[in-house]
């Protein structure tokens, strides 16, 4: 299978927080987006809006601190990290772990959470009118941003110039 | 228009500190690093020195000095209750050795248990069979040299355990290990002396009494320069934003504050005044001392800034350094 990753434009983002109500319902069956895998980090004051979720990373912390191996890597699953809840024990060690602020402590079920793609079809993707979050083969996105990139660099280099 | 900023520039989500492990790990630090401290202190003391309070009770010998010396396991297993009460789902505590090989909670679960499951050996053997200590065969010198080893791995686990968070930078220090050492074994020895000083109101104060705290006020006025020493050097090695370093430098002056105090009442006891309330102060300076460094040091521990935050606030003119 393919590997697919999250890629998010916080240009597009609104800040509306439909990904996290959409991602609570889909995981927790509540609309309660303090439950939610997704949280938009938010600076009102200048209208900027970051949808996070887990980046999955190649060398994931929380899959090394996690004492019970309930964090782990699916190679078959878009090589997502995911927890299984029936091993987690609630200690939080992989939360202080990872460097982006995940995963997160579901005070009602007591046990760690984070992102897993919705099982392959992220419900943030589906619902986010201003496709601000997609879901993509881990290759394009890392293309787009080069090309991205690329493009801030010229625009740069264009403006020192003239 | 006039419009103005009602929020702050920063955004202070990013930079509060940590508040996921509280107060019951550190009263679990706590414990851990003293109970193993007692021993390691209790241990080389009985090496040196061999002290012996033999009481008959119901016709069995029973030895109480032993019991004093080698009771650290006691306190390490009472603060183990702490750790299973911060897990989210406490009844599957026992799952938390499943990962030794990456994880440093699975290691200390191991080291911890294979401590108290030592210690608690030898104080049982020592308590009803005070004789093993006059022969001491080989294989006892060998299950002591053992159990203090996990006695000092125990008391810098402590330490390690917050180490291995590698994005806080206040405990992402080699000082951090050495500096919990080094306060297990001065809160270790505090309680060795207080517990001493206690016998001493049961049983008649022989030449075994005085000996015993003068050795332990030599041992605690040593550590305490020690830990004077390594508190210094942990905040000049730290070196973050204008907000942090002023937290972490009040913090380290309080700290050093508790140890000058009991210091100074040890100091008092030693050369001018051998009055046992100076030993009880020296006491309680010590223990609110060393509990406080643990419960700091978690309050304390500012997650770094995530490297996409700071991205965007580079690109838009945002800094939240220094702010929040």
């Amino acid at each position: 299978m393919d590997e697919k990753v999250l890629v998010v434009d916080h240009e597009r983002c609104t800040g509306c927080r439909q990904c996290e109500m959409v991602c609570s319902v889909f995981h927790t069956g509540a609309s309660n987006p303090s439950r939610s895998r997704v949280k938009v980090i938010k600076w009102e004051n200048v209208g900027l809006y970051l949808p996070m979720a887990c980046n999955h990373c190649e060398q994931a912390y929380c899959v090394e601190v996690c004492p019970t191996k309930a964090c782990h890597r699916e190679p078959a699953n878009h090589n997502r990290v995911t927890i299984d809840k029936k091993r987690c024990i609630g200690c939080r060690t992989c939360i202080l772990a990872c460097p982006f602020g995940h995963p997160i402590f579901d005070v009602q079920e007591r046990v760690t959470v984070k992102c897993d793609y919705c099982d392959g079809d992220p419900q943030c993707v589906r619902f986010c009118e201003v496709k601000a979050i997609s879901f993509t083969d881990a290759d394009k996105a890392n293309i787009s941003k080069r090309r991205e990139f690329a493009n801030k660099l010229a625009d740069f280099v264009r403006l020192r110039r003239y | 228009m006039n419009a103005k900023l009602t929020l702050p520039i920063g955004n202070p989500k990013v930079q509060r500190p940590q508040k996921e492990w509280g107060w019951q790990i550190a009263i679990y630090l706590y414990m851990a690093g003293m109970g193993a401290g007692s021993f390691v202190v209790g241990m080389f003391t009985n090496w040196l020195e061999n002290p012996s309070i033999t009481i008959q009770v119901w016709g069995f010998s029973f030895d109480i000095a032993k019991f004093t010396l080698l009771g650290g396991p006691i306190l390490v297993a009472m603060g183990t209750p702490f750790l299973i009460l911060d897990l989210g789902i406490k009844g599957r505590f026992l799952y938390a050795c499943l990962n030794p090989r990456s994880s440093w909670v699975a290691r200390g679960f191991l080291i911890l248990s294979t401590f108290i499951v030592l210690g608690l050996t030898i104080l049982v053997i020592s308590f009803f069979y005070p004789t093993v200590f006059i022969k001491r065969p080989s294989s006892w010198l060998a299950l002591e040299i053992l159990s203090l080893v996990f006695a000092f791995a125990t008391a810098i686990y402590t330490g390690i355990l917050l180490k291995s968070v590698k994005y806080v930078s206040l405990w992402n220090t080699p000082l951090l290990p050495i500096l919990f050492l080094v306060s297990a074994l001065s809160t270790g020895t505090m309680i060795l002396l207080l517990s001493t000083l206690g016998y001493g109101y049961l049983v008649p104060r022989g030449e075994w009494f005085y000996k015993m705290i003068n050795l332990w006020v030599c041992f605690g006025q040593i550590l305490i320069v020690i830990e004077c020493f390594v508190l210094a050097l942990y905040f000049m090695v730290y070196r973050k934003d204008d907000r942090e370093t002023n937290q972490v430098y009040h913090f380290v002056l309080r700290e050093i504050g508790w140890l000058i105090c009991g210091g100074i009442a040890l100091f008092l006891y030693a050369y001018f005044l051998r009055h046992p309330s100076l030993l009880i102060a020296a006491g309680l300076f010590l223990f609110v001392g060393g509990f406080s460094l643990r419960l700091q040091v978690l309050a304390q521990g500012v997650k770094e800034q995530p490297p996409m935050y700071r991205w965007i606030e580079m690109t838009t003119n945002i800094r939240t350094f220094g702010k929040g």
